[in-house]
């Protein structure tokens, strides 16, 4: 028995040792990025150039005709998030047979945190794979352990990212008028998922606000921000501001990070390479459906919400709900003009993945992939 | 020493079937990275990998002291006090089963990211099985010895020390074998959900960015720590009951 | 030195374990309890040892209700079943005793194992004993102490025949050297004969005492096929015929 009490002292010696005796080892592997912001970019463009893995020519301009098909073709897609209103354009493109016009038998793979649609795609459980960000793709590609797909086309052509907060200066019933700067968040805490810690590092010292000086939260409910846990939140500008103002939080306000210098874009369409080269006419076929779908729901909003709530069975929404993300997502999918549509900007993930680069989150590969 | 041959054999196999799958299958690195790959890993990271690693023993062995310390002062409540043990099990079944992730996330929110919230998810994982082994361990003590031990007017606590915690021993031993290395998951798990640091944050790091290399490094690193924390409490074992080999 | 007077015991659900009982023994005698199962006598034994308390009637130990005995340090036990710890080597679980009564005037564990004839297994564990050695180490943790009282329920029951006579004769010896008041429950009226001043027959369906007799001196020895033992030992037996209800000697 002495022995045992030797044993249990020993374990508590050795706790103690391992937990104060050792100083926190850095949480990204260190990239020391001793180059400069346009070094680095110079060799994202020469090893890993988005022009490589995302093109637009497979997009239909507006008014094409429904493309000519000898055969139906049977498409999964795997969504990319559980069956709510981000899918919207996806819910079109099947009841308004548009997917049917183009040949297409599709069926949708519902998402979520358990899935990964690049990895299920490159091993061909999926045909097409709509995923969250370009930066995923990006992660992907440049990983040794990824695999080479394409993407085709991009929904959201701005990213929504948004550092998320309340005003509590505003009454919680009236909408805020206030601006967020970088400078706000000095001192305070920020709720992150992993995904998206470095994106909120990296925008905020891009606006002068060393991210030294900011804390960060792992994690995801606005109850955190209600409860003034945390002071902002990583979040989507399309979806979570609209659980605030469901919970009566009229008074959010949000720092875009695509008004200040970050550059992505949301709910992109992914392909394998072989799968884009040997059947084209597909991803066009699927295009052109998605194209009319998007189309659809810029011009028809409230019919497109009406299909929208019958659709999204992840999460049950009212009409009035799907709208109000419409509205909010609507300068998004527009990006820079209707014509351009879908278009994804090459130029821009490159920009995106040298600050990715910086961050130490991918590793550039030492041959052009 | 019989014990290490076995693991030894683990060591060797498991390296070797997997090479062999890859030769056979040809599988995608997102889905199997060649051993080689992952070696790769281990050796450019290693100075992280070891950080991480202290980082999630440290929350490991320091929760599971604590769960020990909780468990031990348990038993010993349940064994003074009479009808203890009824009164209190629906409350720990009941705490046992709380799933962790919505714990996690309500002790994240009070608490921060700080050790605390590690601590509580290891010692929740871990306590039970200590408690329950316990317990029963107890309950085997000699009755006989027991009766011995009363008409020498022992106390009831001279009759915990004396009879019912070396007939215990053998138990609170086997319970180790199990949560010593569940509190190795459990802070993995807990690091996974919402820590910034420590192995289950590499897991979840790893992931987000494909690197199913590092995933794989991870995971071989973790299992290694878990065979270690196995065969010190085998040590333990063979040095506190050696009695039973004499 | 033990005085029981009018004592019954009743167990929840209404069984009579013992009813109306009067028993004395003296200072320095061996008395044994002797019956067939259920006679109450391993019930009375705990009485005596202040493991149990009677429903009435008045039980003391050398002037003191047991439970003081007891913590006096002046109650010695052994049952059946060695109460060793496992993990304790003979030595240790002989030492246990004094860890948890201190006495002046209590042997020293080795010295007492030594006189036990177990000098070469002091620090064997008991698992490594044979029953016979348990046994007598379990004794000299009843012992080791020095209580005035040696209480032993049928501490060479679990035994083959050989090993019974033989340690039968080992106890007269150590106890003929110790002095102690024993008070031993036995099926066994060879062992009974061979050991006592005394003989309590014990009756079942309630336990009472059938009868009490001397011993006669002769029959205290270690040879059992001696014809004062056979003699005493037949008598007896004839005795214990007659206690065992009708229909239930089969």
């Amino acid at each position: 028995m002495p022995s045992l009490l030797r044993f249990l002292l020993a374990l508590a010696f050795a706790a103690l040792l391992s937990a104060c005796g050792r100083a926190p080892p850095p949480a990204a592997p260190a990239a020391a990025p001793a180059a400069t912001y346009a070094q680095t970019l110079a060799s994202v463009q020469a090893r890993l150039p988005a022009a490589r893995y995302a093109t637009n020519d497979f997009i239909p301009d507006a008014g094409t005709p429904p493309p000519a098909f000898d055969r139906r073709v049977r498409l999964r897609i795997g969504m990319p998030w559980l069956l709510n209103d981000e899918e919207a354009p996806w819910y079109i493109a099947q009841e308004k047979k548009f997917f049917a016009a183009a040949g297409l038998d599709v069926e949708l793979l519902s998402g979520g945190p358990a899935h990964n649609y690049l990895a299920v795609l490159a091993g061909g459980g999926v045909e097409i794979g709509v995923i969250n960000m370009t930066t995923q793709v990006t992660k992907f590609v440049a990983s040794p352990t990824g695999a080479d797909v394409v993407i085709v086309a991009v929904t959201l052509r701005r990213t929504p990212e948004a550092i998320l907060a309340i005003d509590h200066d505003t009454p919680r019933d009236r909408r805020s008028t206030r601006v967020l700067r970088a400078a706000d968040f000095a001192g305070k805490t920020i709720a992150v998922e992993t995904t998206s810690q470095y994106v909120m590092e990296s925008v905020l010292a891009l606006n002068g606000q060393p991210p030294g000086e900011v804390k960060f939260l792992r994690v995801s409910t606005v109850d955190t921000l209600i409860m003034r846990r945390v002071d902002g939140m990583a979040s989507w500008i399309v979806n979570q501001p609209r659980l605030l103002e469901d919970a009566g939080y009229l008074n959010w306000v949000a720092y875009p990070l695509a008004q200040h210098g970050w550059e992505g874009a949301a709910d992109v369409s992914v392909v394998r390479r072989d799968f884009l080269r040997d059947q084209p006419d597909v991803v066009r076929r699927y295009l052109w459906a998605l194209r009319q779908a998007v189309e659809f729901m810029l011009d028809e909003p409230v019919a497109a919400a009406e299909i929208t709530s019958r659709y999204a069975t992840g999460q049950p929404l009212t009409p009035a709900q799907v709208l109000r993300r419409f509205e909010l997502q609507r300068d998004l999918v527009l990006g820079d003009g209707r014509a351009g549509l879908l278009r994804a900007d090459p130029d821009a993930i490159d920009r995106t993945a040298a600050h990715m680069v910086r961050a130490g989150v991918i590793a550039l590969p030492a041959a052009p992939r | 020493m019989k014990a290490p041959l076995p693991f030894l054999l683990v060591l060797l196999a498991v390296p070797a079937a997997w090479q062999l799958a890859i030769w056979c299958f040809e599988p995608k690195p997102a889905f199997l990275p060649p051993p080689a790959m992952v070696a790769g890993v281990l050796w450019t990271e290693r100075s992280a990998l070891l950080g991480h690693t202290l980082v999630t023993l440290g929350e490991a062995v320091l929760g599971y002291a604590i769960a020990n310390v909780f468990a031990l002062g348990c038993a010993l409540f349940c064994f003074h006090v009479g009808g203890a043990e009824r009164v209190l099990a629906p409350w720990l079944v009941a705490l046992k089963n709380v799933p962790f992730p919505t714990v996690a996330s309500i002790l994240v929110v009070v608490m921060g990211d700080s050790l605390g919230p590690k601590l509580i998810v290891v010692v929740l994982v871990t306590f039970f099985p200590i408690l329950a082994n316990l317990n029963k361990g107890l309950k085997t003590a000699d009755p006989v010895l027991i009766d011995r031990l009363r008409t020498l007017h022992a106390t009831r606590w001279q009759i915990f020390r004396k009879a019912a915690w070396p007939a215990a021993i053998p138990f609170y031993l086997a319970a180790h074998e199990i949560a010593f290395t569940g509190s190795i998951i459990a802070a993995i798990v807990a690091e996974w959900l919402f820590a910034q640091r420590g192995l289950g944050f590499l897991i979840v790091q790893a992931s987000t960015q494909f690197r199913t290399d590092r995933l794989f490094a991870v995971t071989l690193v973790a299992s290694v720590v878990a065979m270690l924390v196995y065969g010190l409490v085998g040590l333990a074992e063979r040095r506190v009951l050696r009695w039973q080999r004499a | 030195m033990i005085t029981v007077s009018q004592v019954s015991k009743r167990f929840p659900g209404g069984t009579v374990a013992l009813d109306q009982i009067d028993l004395t023994v003296a200072r320095g005698e061996f008395v044994s309890l002797l019956g067939p199962s259920g006679c109450g006598k391993s019930t009375l034994l705990r009485l005596l040892a202040g493991l149990d308390t009677a429903t009435s009637g008045i039980v003391q130990v050398g002037g003191l209700a047991p439970v003081e005995a007891c913590r006096r340090g002046a109650i010695g036990v052994a049952f059946q079943r060695p109460a060793l710890v496992p993990s304790r080597t003979a030595l240790e679980n002989v030492r246990l005793t004094l860890e948890i009564v201190r006495r002046p005037g209590s042997f020293t564990p080795a010295e007492l194992l030594r006189q036990f004839g177990l000098e070469a297994f002091g620090h064997h564990y008991p698992h490594q004993l044979s029953g016979g050695m348990q046994q007598r180490v379990n004794i000299a943790c009843a012992l080791v102490h020095r209580p005035e009282i040696l209480l032993l329920d049928e501490p060479f029951g679990a035994l083959d025949e050989i090993t019974r006579e033989s340690l039968t004769g080992w106890l007269r010896g150590v106890i003929s050297a110790t002095g102690q008041t024993v008070v031993l429950v036995t099926h066994s009226v060879e062992e009974a004969v061979t050991l006592s001043h005394r003989i309590v027959l014990m009756r079942p369906d309630p336990g009472r005492i059938h009868s009490v007799s001397e011993v006669p001196a002769a029959a205290r020895i270690g040879d059992w096929t001696a014809p004062a033992v056979v003699a005493e030992v037949t008598h007896l037996r004839r005795r214990l015929h007659g206690v065992v209800p009708a229909g239930a000697a089969a």
